[in-house]
């Protein structure tokens, strides 16, 4: 303990809350084994988006977007650690509000929302991006303080306007899931910094005002339809239903070994739409099975289970809170999508990390996972040292 | 985060492993798609196994449904190009988008060369409208096509019906004739494909050829048509209009049939266009009218056989009788002319036969009354149906005073009596009956029923059904002797050099046979123009039978305004020698070879 100085409450209570763990889990195995975890599941979604795309451009495009995410999180790996990533926090909350305001000016439409900002032969996403900004950024408003005790209002306002600044550029587009991944990442952090009742009531309230002035104001008809459809299959079985029951039917027909590599005919024959994107899941049900999408399902929990361990015994508040929000940003887009997937939740574009195609989606994800990584390394590097200390 | 995942995982568990029967089940019938292959339609053959009507690959006119529905300028090019009516374009157009895309919905069928051309030149640029090569029916024009009817399209109010259950939109079915009487025999049953389509409708293999049920070909009919004859019908009867038939007295066998002019049966197969209807429906020899049995003319003076026949059983004459032909005859104050106005002078039965003199059957006729002469004529079945199979036929009317009475409420009048007597008057006659009439004299007073369909087999050659000669009436009460004067005073009307049938003489054999002439009086009132006035021509006819010692084949050559004024021994004449004597030449080369065997016996 010798090179950890006491000079804030949080270093404190970083102190207190590893007295009793931080000496028995000394170890070095779990960031390797979260690594090859992350591997594994990568090289799968590989594998099942070449069945998907049949070997076509789409997949060729995916292997471009892991080669350069691969780049962007062995960087961040390796030059990552806390406090240059806290020092990164506002000039990319600047990027990303700027690349937002982009796609709006200069955005490309695509079915009808605007999501898309290019940039010389390049093309991206910036909302995909947004959520890790949005989980840096809540981090380090927290760090500032270095105060786990209080939430207060004030807080809540702070954080609100400048996570609502980039939910709001995003709702514009409009990606409403994307937004709301943004929304849900920063309530999860800031429920972990302050889990008490008037927090939660907080939100609560917050989060009707925003559906509700959504529901009047903002949402296209064609999304009240998804949601209607959601709560009453029947009512469109051709529209938005139909996408829904293809996707049950490639699903309900892989049973528990599926029909086999390449062989699923929904997927192979196309009557699975956004196969590539959206309903990817269902290609790995239909051809593989419950047993793999189980094993998938696993993996997912795996990875973020793998994630909250690291928040727990991050250095600092900072550590913890980027962690929990990366976690929390892999675990419900997975989520989200596979509940979409088995008709549990209302059709909106979520992408499932890794497996759907998307280059933006993947570089942005292998970005916040580098920090994960980054941030564990740190923390890893002190445990080791108190380690020796402690021998 | 545990909740989700166990409800995640229950979930999947619930689709995948618990209930995924009705997923498997959408699944297939998602990519699964049935198609009904139509079976190979039966075949038409003659006597000798040779095909009359069989099958080819025809060009037919097809759509493929597009993503987008034609515009209407395109439909209205479509429809000028290949002269059908815009509505029924749009029918077809709207009928395939109910069916899977890959299937074709025919437009038109049996394009000729100049259409396929025109057809390619004009719309070869236009997504979904294509010349696709299908199965279809081979017709030419030798073939005796009023009797195999035609193929239609089903119409809805037939579909509807049960028994119809397994036709489909689009599906040919016989509408006349052979084709429709033999329907449930000749279609067959149809085969079914499984195919994988894509979400697109699209084949996955379009090569895929394998049948979860083979189709199996329907029965073929075989006919008593000698079609070697019946071609020979064709050539000699080409540019007349008519009715030919010939016929084998010894069992009713028709060995040719031809009604003329026939018209194209394809133009059936699709919806006509108004202005081909038009062309059909207002040809004035009526094309679509099966003249051997749904066209009633008087008999003319082939009805003196009758009288003749009558007079002789009645003992009103002998052999030797003989009346005075003066050019006229008059009852009444009416005078009746014979057609030889200078007369004949006195004229026993062989020869006012021969002459065919009306004044000795006016006479006769009298004498007989006209009731008498009914009663003669209806056991020959004139006046009344065989019922035949290939068609629905006219009864004709043999006139009798109780008829007369009934239909008119007037009184039979003496004078009426006389036209009766030569066969015009109220007489309405088909040729099929006066056919029968000359095989009956021919055979000595057997009324046999005529008939075309001697059997029927399935694809491997097995006879499914025979038919067998039928007598309808064996007419014993008429002496055989007064049958066999009859038949001499029918020689002498070709071998002597002054008959009315001496140009049918043959040289190979001895043909019996009568002249007449029917006089197209009524048409007088159209008498405008060119046309109209070779319509007033009477008809022309000729009835005979050969070897008249053993008749083996009887011919009606019914041929319409085509009278030069020598009576129907001119025109109709040669056409029955030359008929007669090119059967009796084939019959002779070949012998009884030509009968006989199956199509898959012929080789051994």
């Amino acid at each position: 303990m010798a090179d950890i100085q006491i000079k804030s409450p949080a270093d404190l209570h970083f102190v207190q809350r590893h007295r009793g763990v931080a000496f028995q889990h000394h170890s070095r195995w779990q960031l390797p084994v979260f690594l090859m975890i992350l591997t594994l599941f990568i090289v799968g979604g590989l594998f099942n988006l070449y069945s998907s795309t049949s070997g076509g451009v789409l997949f060729r495009s995916q292997m471009k977007n892991l080669a350069i995410g691969s780049f962007v999180f062995l960087f961040t790996f390796i030059f990552g650690n806390s406090k240059r990533i806290n020092q990164i926090v506002f000039p990319l909350f600047a990027f990303t509000v700027i690349g937002l305001l982009g796609v709006l000016v200069f955005g490309k439409s695509v079915n009808g929302s605007q999501r898309w900002l290019q940039i010389g032969g390049f093309q991206g996403q910036p909302s995909e991006f947004a959520k890790i900004t949005v989980a840096l950024f809540v981090a380090k408003y927290f760090s500032f303080y270095q105060y786990f005790q209080k939430f207060r209002f004030v807080d809540f306002l702070v954080l609100s306007s400048g996570v609502g600044c980039i939910f709001g550029l995003i709702a514009i587009q409009p990606d409403l899931g994307t937004a709301g991944i943004c929304a849900i990442i920063a309530a999860t952090q800031m429920l972990l910094v302050k889990w008490d009742k008037n927090t939660f009531r907080t939100l609560f309230v917050a989060g009707i005002i925003c559906f509700g002035l959504g529901w009047k104001y903002y949402l296209h008809d064609y999304q009240k339809q998804r949601i209607l459809t959601f709560i009453n299959p029947s009512s469109d079985p051709l529209g938005a239903g139909y996408n829904i029951k293809q996707s049950l039917v490639a699903v309900g027909s892989g049973q528990l070994w599926g029909k086999g590599y390449q062989k699923g005919t929904q997927t192979q024959l196309s009557f699975l739409p956004a196969k590539d994107t959206d309903f990817i899941f269902s290609v790995l049900s239909e051809e593989h099975g419950f047993a793999i999408a189980s094993l998938i399902l696993l993996l997912v929990v795996a990875l973020t289970v793998f994630m909250m361990w690291f928040a727990w015994i991050a250095k600092d508040t900072f550590g913890t809170l980027a962690t929990v929000g990366v976690a929390i940003c892999f675990f419900s887009q997975s989520v989200i999508n596979i509940a979409m997937v088995l008709g549990l939740f209302p059709v909106v574009g979520m992408p499932l990390p890794f497996y759907s195609h998307g280059g933006s989606s993947v570089i942005g994800l292998l970005f916040g996972l580098g920090i994960v990584a980054a941030l564990a390394k740190d923390h890893f590097r002190v445990n080791i040292q108190t380690n020796y200390e402690g021998a | 985060m545990c909740t989700v995942i166990a409800l995640l995982t229950s979930r999947l568990a619930y689709i995948q492993i618990i209930k995924p029967e009705q997923y498997i089940k959408q699944a297939d019938a998602n990519f699964k798609s049935r198609i009904q292959v139509n079976a190979p339609r039966g075949v038409f053959y003659d006597r000798n196994n040779q095909i009359i009507l069989g099958n080819k690959k025809v060009s037919n006119f097809v759509f493929f449904r597009q993503k987008k529905l034609p515009s209407n300028e395109i439909i209205q090019t479509v429809a000028e190009t290949i002269e059908k009516p815009i509505h029924y374009i749009q029918s077809k157009i709207k009928q395939s988008y109910l069916q899977p895309k890959y299937i074709p919905i025919v437009i038109k069928r049996n394009l000729n060369l100049s259409e396929i051309s025109e057809v390619e030149n004009k719309l070869s640029q236009v997504p979904g409208f294509e010349v696709m090569t299908q199965p279809g029916r081979s017709y030419s024009k030798g073939q005796p096509l009023h009797m195999l009817g035609h193929l239609a399209e089903i119409s809805r109010t037939e579909l509807k019906k049960s028994e119809n259950e397994n036709y489909s939109r689009g599906d040919l079915v016989g509408k006349k004739g052979l084709e429709r009487i033999f329907e449930k025999e000749l279609v067959g049953k149809k085969g079914l494909k499984v195919v994988n389509v894509d979400a697109r409708g699209s084949l996955v293999d379009p090569n895929q050829n394998e049948y979860s049920k083979k189709p199996i070909p329907g029965h073929n009919i075989h006919l008593t048509i000698d079609y070697d004859l019946q071609n020979f019908v064709f050539e000699t009867f080409r540019h007349k209009r008519g009715a030919v038939i010939a016929m084998d007295p010894r069992n009713g066998k028709i060995l040719a049939i031809k009604s003329s002019p026939t018209y194209p049966p394809e133009l059936f197969q699709s919806q006509l266009s108004t202005k081909a209807w038009n062309i059909i429906a207002n040809n004035p020899f009526a094309p679509l009218i099966d003249k051997t049995i749904r066209a009633e003319y008087p008999p003319g003076s082939l009805y003196k056989v009758v009288v003749g026949l009558a007079a002789l059983q009645e003992n009103k004459i002998n052999e030797h009788t003989t009346f005075k032909c003066t050019g006229h005859f008059n009852v009444n104050k009416e005078k009746f002319h014979c057609h030889k106005r200078s007369g004949h002078g006195r004229v026993n039965l062989k020869q006012a036969m021969r002459y065919s003199c009306d004044s000795f059957f006016y006479q006769i006729g009298l004498e007989l009354g006209v009731d008498k002469i009914a009663s003669y004529a209806k056991k020959f079945m004139l006046g009344s149906s065989f019922g035949i199979r290939f068609g629905t036929e006219k009864t004709g009317l043999i006139p009798t005073r109780e008829w007369k009475y009934k239909k008119k409420k007037v009184a039979w009048k003496r004078g009426e009596t006389l036209p009766v007597s030569i066969g015009q008057g109220f007489n309405l006659t088909t040729p099929l009956q006066l056919v029968n009439l000359f095989s009956s004299i021919a055979n000595g007073g057997k009324v046999w029923k005529p008939y075309v369909v001697q059997r029927t087999s399935d694809y491997y050659g097995k006879v499914i059904k025979e038919f067998e000669p039928e007598l309808l009436s064996n007419i014993n009460d008429i002496n055989p002797e007064h049958f066999e004067l009859i038949k001499k005073s029918l020689i002498e009307v070709t071998t002597h050099p002054k008959g009315t049938g001496r140009l049918a003489k043959s040289s190979i054999t001895e043909i019996a046979g009568k002249s007449g002439s029917v006089q197209v009086v009524k048409l007088k009132r159209y008498a405008k123009g060119e046309q109209v006035s070779m319509l007033w021509k009477e008809h022309a006819i000729f009835a005979g039978f050969a070897p008249a010692n053993n008749p083996k084949i009887t011919v009606l050559v019914f041929s319409e305004h085509d009278n030069s004024e020598e009576g129907g021994g001119k025109a109709a004449g040669p056409i029955v020698k030359n008929i007669i004597e090119h059967y009796l030449s084939i019959e002779n080369q070949n012998g009884g070879k030509r009968l006989g065997g199956y199509p898959n016996q012929k080789s051994g």
